[in-house]
């Protein structure tokens, strides 16, 4: 296998609040290789946006970051800014949920596809405006809007501008943060396509963050289950979804209201505090198989298939 | 249906747009946002009905209309029999108790300086249903029921204090402690996480049981809306496309946009990933709603009868123009700016070219296109003022009984 695109071992990051160190991403490890879409999932809270912004470190200052980072072998966390600056926004690029804040009202679309081109190339504005008509125009939007401002487009426009600027630079990586949580349903599946697409075109990897499993089984290729700032479960999602070894992932699957739901099932409790997260395994004050050793030891992260990890004291009689 | 608990016939609101009067004069007068366009329904005592939409399809505007949140452009409502469309503010108050409403964000909906007691016993005080003493002993008892447990410990908390679902359940304990007849729900677990939305839904189930109100649950999840609803509306730019039994929309849709939105619904099963057809550009402005059909434009089985028109055949250009090659060809026909739009018409002013060969090039480009929209022109002209493209007028729409349920589409 070649050099994986990103790799993240023992990822910690602590946000300083008076009532102490939130521990929003709590020691997290896994390696994305090239092309590959990996799906994070998890409720309001578990730290999967965290995790996005400490990839690009877009974090507010006096936030702690511990363990390692690795992009295409580089560790980001030793970079100097300015190298860091040339790595975001071209190498690795960012969606957000919700695009109109992410656009700046009072520039056009134009002024914003030459300000990204040009930060990272030095092009002429005119070799710029003629790229950024192209990667609209893959999006479906015609260059005659390439005038117009964020205001005057549709939230399924908006995102999609966001996506071509995102993608003008092909980046080897792709963040998406929630990229349809905005959008109606239809819209959600046509930019969904559209992420599918590109992704096989450009070989590009995406890390999906969303709450919707839906979502993740259409388009992921693996699947990690975040609960507390802890991975608790890693595979590929024919695997996750077929056979899901760790309770919380196995009670989020069968809490997902779909269209063939047959009766709801709701998960007793609810997510921790993460400054005063419970002892070792965090999830059993709300898990319905907790015995003592889940009180008292942190379970271990287990290849229990090829390629299928999760951390559970009793992960194997899930099997 | 006389028994009926609110009956809607024809409702219409519209949201006046306040423009400058120079745009007032460019216009015509003001415009308006068509939230509401002619919707029909009624609840049966007892059922939920499910009204089903994108964002701005109006279900939200029509949950506040019906309980005289905002006042109806026109068109009646009838609740338990009597037509409350024009009731003053005073003749409503003895009825707002049996009418209440849950809204979509439970951080929004209480009162942060009031305790989670005082909010779900207000309604009690403000109707004067039950002096303070009683309304305290009524909220521990639904605090109780709903699952705001311990209720006295409960009772004193700030809404600051409390999770997103608690919060929710709290709104709920509020629209019920009256007992009301009627709860319209605008998306009452869109704001939840997944791993709590089923015990919010299922709380709603299990008062239903109890005390048997009506529900009018408004949600643009459809899965959900199956779960949980009787009967089921489905919205479209204020407009009911289909209308009728749960079981039997979800196992047959009728409405193109019906299909178009169950297919786009993810589907938790990585097996069974497919390419989806779906319906192509967004929702229009509501300013402006489409003629005829108002999906016509996204619809994947349209027809010429569907209702094209003058801004069809412009938004066709600019697509077929997204290819450099064909732009270049069809230069002179260009830029997109260049055409304006009224009703079924498209228009182009012509000043340096020569009227007819342009309207040669049209034509040729309409005759090579097949689609209902190119089959929907009438005729493509020189007039004085330019070159223009005229649509037939579409064939009329009303609703129609199809198959145990009301269906607003040609196709039937």
């Amino acid at each position: 296998m070649s050099e994986p695109v990103l790799e993240a071992s023992e990822l910690r990051v602590y946000y300083h609040t008076r009532r102490g160190a939130v521990r929003a991403v709590d020691g997290v490890s896994f390696a994305m290789p090239e092309g590959e879409t990996l799906g994070v999932v998890g409720e309001t809270g578990c730290g999967k946006s965290t995790l996005g912004k400490a990839i690009l470190r877009i974090l507010p200052p006096r936030t702690m970051i511990q363990g390692s980072l690795r992009f295409l072998g580089k560790d980001l966390a030793s970079l100097p800014p300015e190298e860091l600056r040339k790595i975001r926004g071209k190498d690795i690029a960012l969606i957000f949920q919700d695009p109109m804040t992410r656009l700046d009202p009072l520039f056009t679309i134009e002024d914003h596809f030459v300000e990204t081109i040009r930060a990272h190339q030095d092009v002429s504005k005119a070799e710029a405006v003629e790229r950024a008509a192209k990667a609209l125009a893959s999006m479906g939007i015609p260059e005659s809007r390439l005038k117009h401002y964020p205001h005057e487009f549709s939230g399924g426009m908006r995102q999609r501008i966001m996506i071509a600027m995102s993608l003008v630079m092909n980046p080897k990586l792709l963040i998406a943060d929630e990229p349809t949580t905005s959008l109606d349903v239809i819209v959600e599946a046509q930019i969904l396509e559209i992420l599918e697409d590109l992704r096989r075109v450009y070989k590009m990897s995406l890390l999906l963050i969303t709450h919707n499993l839906g979502i993740v089984a259409e388009v992921c290729d693996r699947l990690a289950v975040m609960y507390a700032g802890k991975f608790v479960e890693l595979g590929d999602v024919r695997d996750v979804f077929r056979k899901p070894i760790h309770p919380y992932t196995q009670a989020l699957l069968a809490s997902t209201i779909h269209l063939e739901s047959k009766e709801l099932y709701s998960i007793d409790g609810l997510p921790p505090d993460l400054v005063d997260p419970p002892p070792a395994c965090r999830f059993h004050p709300r898990c319905t198989y907790a015995q003592e050793i889940c009180r008292t030891e942190d379970p271990a992260w287990v290849e229990y298939r090829p390629g299928h990890f999760a951390a559970c004291h009793f992960g194997k009689d899930f099997l | 249906m006389t028994d009926a608990i609110l009956e809607v016939h024809d409702l219409v609101k519209h949201f006046p747009v306040k423009l400058p009067g120079i745009a007032r004069i460019l216009w015509g007068g003001d415009l308006a946002v068509h939230a509401i366009d002619g919707v029909s329904f009624s609840l049966r005592p007892g059922e939920i009905f499910g009204l089903v939409g994108e964002s701005g399809c109006g279900k939200t505007t029509v949950g506040r209309t019906v309980l005289r949140l905002l006042e109806p452009t026109s068109g009646t409502i009838r609740f338990e029999g009597m037509d409350i469309t024009h009731l003053k503010e005073r003749e409503l108050r003895p009825l707002r108790k049996r009418m209440q409403i849950i809204f979509q964000d439970p951080h929004a909906s209480l009162n942060p300086g009031m305790t989670i007691g005082q909010s779900i016993a207000d309604p009690l005080i403000i109707h004067e249903a039950a002096d303070e003493r009683e309304a305290k002993r009524a909220a521990l008892e639904i605090m109780t029921e709903v699952g705001l447990a311990p209720a006295e410990q409960m009772y004193g908390k700030y809404p600051a204090d409390l999770s997103g679902g608690q919060k929710q359940r709290a709104v709920i304990a509020r629209a019920m402690i009256l007992k009301p007849q009627l709860i319209v729900a605008d998306e009452p677990v869109a704001m939840l996480d997944m791993s709590i939305r089923s015990r919010v839904l299922e709380l709603m189930l299990d008062l239903k049981r109890r005390y048997g109100p009506t529900y009018l649950f408004i949600t643009h999840d459809l899965a959900t809306a199956k779960f949980i609803c009787d009967r089921i509306a489905i919205m479209y730019l204020g407009r009911i496309v289909e209308i009728g039994p749960s079981k039997a929309i979800y196992a047959d849709p009728k409405h193109p946009y019906t299909r178009a939105l169950l297919e786009a619904v993810p589907v938790p099963d990585p097996t069974r990933r497919g390419r989806k057809v779906l319906p192509r550009g967004e929702v229009p402005d509501a300013v402006h709603p489409p003629a005829g059909c108002r999906f016509h434009p996204r619809c994947p089985v349209a027809m010429p009868t569907c209702g094209w028109e003058g801004r069809d055949f412009v938004d066709f250009l600019e697509l077929r123009w997204l290819s450099a090659e064909i732009a270049a060809a069809e230069a002179a026909l260009g830029p997109i700016e260049e055409w304006t739009t009224a009703g079924p018409i498209a228009r182009r002013r012509v000043r340096d070219a020569d009227p007819g060969a342009l309207a040669v090039q049209v034509r040729a480009i309409v005759g090579d296109v097949e689609s209902p929209m190119t089959q929907a022109i009438e005729a493509v002209e020189v007039e004085e003022e330019g070159l223009v493209v005229r649509f037939r007028p579409p064939a009329p729409l009303e609703p129609k009984e199809v198959e145990g349920r009301l269906v607003e589409c040609l196709l039937y």
